[in-house]
């Protein structure tokens, strides 16, 4: 019979979906552009931070192992800062949500469907993943365990496919002083794998909670190991300065892709790929917005919430940025918005809880409970 | 209603005569409940209330009778013919009592108030016998092709079983043929498929709870499971949804499952019905429930996971390579039947340098005279095969080849020379069609040949983008489906790595070790670890490897 909540795989599933819905698109050329042939080292650093970041969530989700992110921030903030955090956490979520949407939305009719209104594109993707928010976390949880496995996999196809077409050469040079601007164009990744504080959001639902960490941690490992090897792939094939001036470098990488003469022009696959990932990070996000929305002004249902949130998320993803160059700028500076929320607003909270409830054992609710009585 | 001017014929007023007793129970029968109405000791009280009751139906039958001889000593029974076994009514009932009764007569003294329970032990020569003591009783037993005998001064009657009608023999059953394996299929007799399972599990534990499902039509419905390996819960879970059904009337066992189904409106079956006794038996091994319905040759299974639809009783009858080879070709085989169509459309109107440029040519070649667009084509050709598929079921037998052969020429040859469409697109739609019959379930066949049509339509809209967007719908609505509270996609997710030895592939039984894990069974091991006599030699070699 069934079990409540999502095992640690699934999770993992769902964090890998995250992050890679977002990276693949645009990181690829963004991380070239900015460090040349040592790009993928980026990804490295984003990775790294991302899973700091992670630990301190993990803290937070241990102390406080029934609550999520909205519930706990309200008991150490107290109700006003609280809310307030709340208010920059949902909204944060949501404006990343419309990211993917409006990069979904640029993506399939600037390569696709040339023909297609956007909106069309838009609403149509907001609608499917509300139908996943509408089936709840268990559901998307599901799906995610069925899709990642096979988006990781295409990639790897994608990698095994170009890998003839790969001069090692052009991945040279390597040098020490590549690091430095890697460090510094590392920011972006790592604010859209920051995407992850969703995980302060899902945690109380993981079934053996302690393998959280661990999870996320192989989660983001394997997405990060294979956006950088794609990012190697292109840069291996295209050279530094083609790749950094595509606009999606690995849609451009699977259009070389040729086996035998026969199979040619893949770019579906990554279509596919894209597409998967992202209805799964659109769909898991809008769940989360609304199961946060209910929580917080303590509502017996999320689901009625999902219309208006639909809509106003396909509303924000129109006016996110009027053409795909401005989007592409916007990138550059999205890490001075996103880093404060992600990194900034955790710490925050693990310092109140830190300071709060300072002492080994037992969960900070416990204890609460405790005072109160 | 009475005849103006018909001949009534004299009964004798000692017997027959409504008594005043017999009009006030007869007058009870319209306002109460059979069930709350007692039988009288008056034999022709229970007469007159069985003839109210029963009203003018020419199929039952009255028979008086005398016991042992005795003209005081009378006797009555009432059947439905046709249900009963008529050589058995002659020889163990009316033959016992009437003649074989007077000179193997007990040795006891006999009172009349009595009589019925010596006739029970000493004469009736029947197996199955009950008392029946309300009027609800005798005629639900006489319904059922029982034989309730009364006898005079006695205010309850007995209740012989000897059912006994005509039934279909046990034939293979048509939709789900084998090459290997028993070729027995469950035939519309409750009892016969009941036995059909015990023949094949002869387990003490192996439950058969009956049930009676609607108002009028009062079918027998038995739940079949293991106790001490099913999970109890699933067997309360599937007592309260068939206590909710609250129908006149239950055919088949398709009523039931539609009214147990977790979700009416998804398009996937969540209820495996099978006409095979082997299927069920496994599947009541594996700690699953049947429920099997009088008049209908289809047991049901639950819980079901979308997994068990891909699968066949032979692929366990046969070496598991050749049964692992043929799952994978059935999944293929489902997935064409799905998105081929589909696949096709949106590659040739919206992706069409995807295609390699020779078969582009050569399908740009076979198009030149199709006046449609590609879509419509196949939209056409897709819904000329199902209009054939469904009248080739209901053609009669003789016919059947001939419009076969006409369908097949007409929309085969005939539409490709004419230049209605393109050689191509006929390859599709035969693909898609016999991919669709590969799949081992025909409800789960049916299930991706609507599906079709959807897709194909996505496809002609958005293209691949369409096709990928409809597949995610689909991925999600069946993650989210469940059958009694068992994921439909278990075990691939909620993953568990060890049963995937039963899913895309077929191991070795010997290594099929445990249970699935979603159906939580009480006893959830199958076979000891070392169940083979390779495991056996593989055991062997470690011990000699540790010695040295």
């Amino acid at each position: 019979m069934k079990d409540p909540g999502i095992t640690p795989y699934q999770f993992g599933a769902l964090i890998s979906s995250t992050i890679l819905a977002t990276n693949i698109l645009f990181i690829p050329s963004y991380v070239v552009n900015r460090v040349g042939e040592a790009g993928w080292l980026t990804l490295f650093f984003a990775a790294v931070l991302d899973v700091t970041v992670g630990a301190l969530l993990f803290y937070l989700g241990r102390k406080f192992p029934e609550q999520n992110f909205i519930q706990y921030s309200l008991t150490l903030a107290g109700p006003l800062l609280g809310s307030l955090i709340n208010l920059i956490y949902l909204g944060f979520l949501l404006l990343a949500a419309a990211m993917s949407v409006r990069s979904f939305g640029d993506f399939i009719t600037e390569n696709y469907l040339p023909a297609t209104p956007r909106s069309f594109i838009i609403y149509l993707v907001v609608f499917v993943a509300g139908v996943g928010a509408n089936h709840g976390l268990e559901s998307i949880a599901r799906a995610g365990e069925l899709i990642t496995p096979v988006a990781v996999g295409l990639l790897f196809l994608i990698f095994f496919l170009v890998s003839p077409d790969i001069t090692l050469a052009r991945l040279r040079p390597v040098t020490l002083g590549a690091a430095v601007p890697a460090l510094r164009a590392s920011l972006v990744p790592t604010a859209l794998f920051g995407e992850c504080v969703i995980m302060a959001m899902l945690m109380p639902f993981v079934q053996e909670q302690r393998k959280t960490l661990l999870a996320k941690g192989t989660a983001v490992a394997v997405a990060s190991l294979i956006t950088a090897l794609l990012v190697a792939a292109s840069v291996g094939v295209f050279g530094a300065v083609q790749t950094g001036n595509f606009t999606c470098a690995l849609n451009q990488l699977t259009r070389i892709i040729s086996v035998a003469g026969f199979l040619e022009r893949l770019e579906a696959l990554f279509m596919s790929v894209w597409m998967l990932t992202a209805f799964l990070k659109i769909a898991l996000f809008l769940w989360v917005v609304a199961w946060g929305l209910r929580q917080w002004w303590n509502l017996s249902d999320y689901r009625p919430l999902l219309l208006p949130l639909g809509f106003l998320l396909a509303a924000l993803s129109e006016v996110f940025a009027s053409n795909c160059p401005e989007l592409l700028t916007y990138l550059s500076y999205h890490p001075y918005f996103a880093l404060p929320v992600e990194v900034g607003i955790t710490s925050f909270l693990v310092l109140l809880g830190w300071v709060r409830f300072r002492g080994k054992g037992g969960s900070a609710a416990d204890k609460l409970a405790g005072g109160h009585r | 209603m009475k005849k103006p001017g018909g001949f009534k014929k004299p009964i004798k007023a000692s017997q027959f005569k409504k008594t005043e007793e017999a009009l006030t129970a007869t007058a009870q029968i319209g306002e109460k409940d059979l069930g709350e109405i007692l039988l009288s000791a008056e034999l022709s009280v229970n007469y007159q209330m069985l003839k109210t009751v029963f009203g003018e139906s020419s199929d039952i039958v009255y028979r008086h009778f005398n016991i042992a001889g005795d003209p005081n000593q009378k006797a009555l029974l009432v059947y439905v013919d046709g249900l009963i076994d008529k050589a058995s009514l002659e020889q163990d009932i009316l033959k016992s009592l009437t003649i074989l009764a007077r000179d193997s007569g007990p040795q006891v003294p006999i009172a009349k108030a009595d009589l019925v329970d010596i006739l029970k032990d000493y004469t009736l020569t029947i197996g199955e016998i009950r008392d029946a003591r309300t009027l609800g009783e005798v005629v639900q037993a006489a319904l059922m092709g029982d034989v309730p005998v009364f006898v005079d001064g006695n205010d309850y009657a007995v209740v012989c079983s000897i059912k006994g009608w005509m039934q279909r023999s046990l034939t293979e059953p048509a939709t789900e043929s084998v090459i290997r394996g028993p070729r027995e299929g469950f035939n519309e007799t409750i009892r016969t498929s009941t036995a059909l399972l015990r023949r094949r599990i002869r387990d003490p534990r192996l439950r058969t709870k009956a049930l009676r499902l609607g108002k009028r039509s009062k079918t027998d419905v038995v739940l079949v499971y293991l106790d001490g390996v099913i999970n109890s819960e699933i067997v309360a879970e599937a007592e309260r949804r068939l206590s909710l059904i609250n129908t006149d009337f239950v055919l088949d066992s398709g009523y039931i499952e539609q009214f147990i189904e977790d979700d009416p409106w998804s398009p996937f079956p969540q209820v495996q019905a099978t006409e095979r006794p082997d299927k069920v038996a496994a599947g009541i091994m594996y700690g699953r429930l049947a429920i099997l319905t009088d008049n209908s040759p289809f047991a049901l299974l639950v819980p079901t996971v979308f997994n068990e639809f891909q699968q066949s009783t032979e692929d366990f009858y046969e070496r598991w390579l050749i049964a692992s080879v043929l799952r994978v070709v059935r999944f293929v085989a489902s997935l064409t039947a799905l998105t081929l169509p589909a696949l096709y459309v949106a590659l040739l109107s919206f992706h069409p340098e995807m295609l390699p440029t020779r078969l582009a040519m050569a399908i740009a070649g076979a198009r030149s005279t199709v006046p449609f667009p590609v879509f419509v084509e196949a939209a056409l050709m897709e819904m000329a095969m199902e209009i054939l598929r469904e009248a080739a079921i209901r053609l009669p037998a003789p016919i059947g080849p001939t419009i076969g052969i006409v369908g097949g020429l007409i929309i085969g040859e005939a539409a490709v020379r004419a230049g209605i469409v393109s050689p191509l697109m006929v390859i599709i739609v035969a693909l898609t069609t016999i991919g669709s019959f590969a799949m081992p379930s025909y409800s789960a066949a049916v299930a991706t040949r609507v599906l079709r049509f959807p897709v194909m339509v996505s496809g002609a809209v958005l293209g691949l983008y369409g096709i990928v967007l409809f597949l995610i719908l689909i991925i999600i609505h069946m993650a989210s489906l469940e059958s009694f509270g068992v994921p439909y996609l278990a075990p691939v997710t909620p993953m568990k790595g060890r049963e995937w030895r039963d899913t895309f592939f077929r191991f070795p039984l010997w290594s099929m070790e445990i249970r699935p894990s979603h159906l939580a069974t009480a006893d959830d091991r199958r076979q000891a670890e070392t169940t083979s006599a390779y495991e056996d030699y593989l055991e062997g070699e470690e011990q000699k490897d540790g010695k040295d």
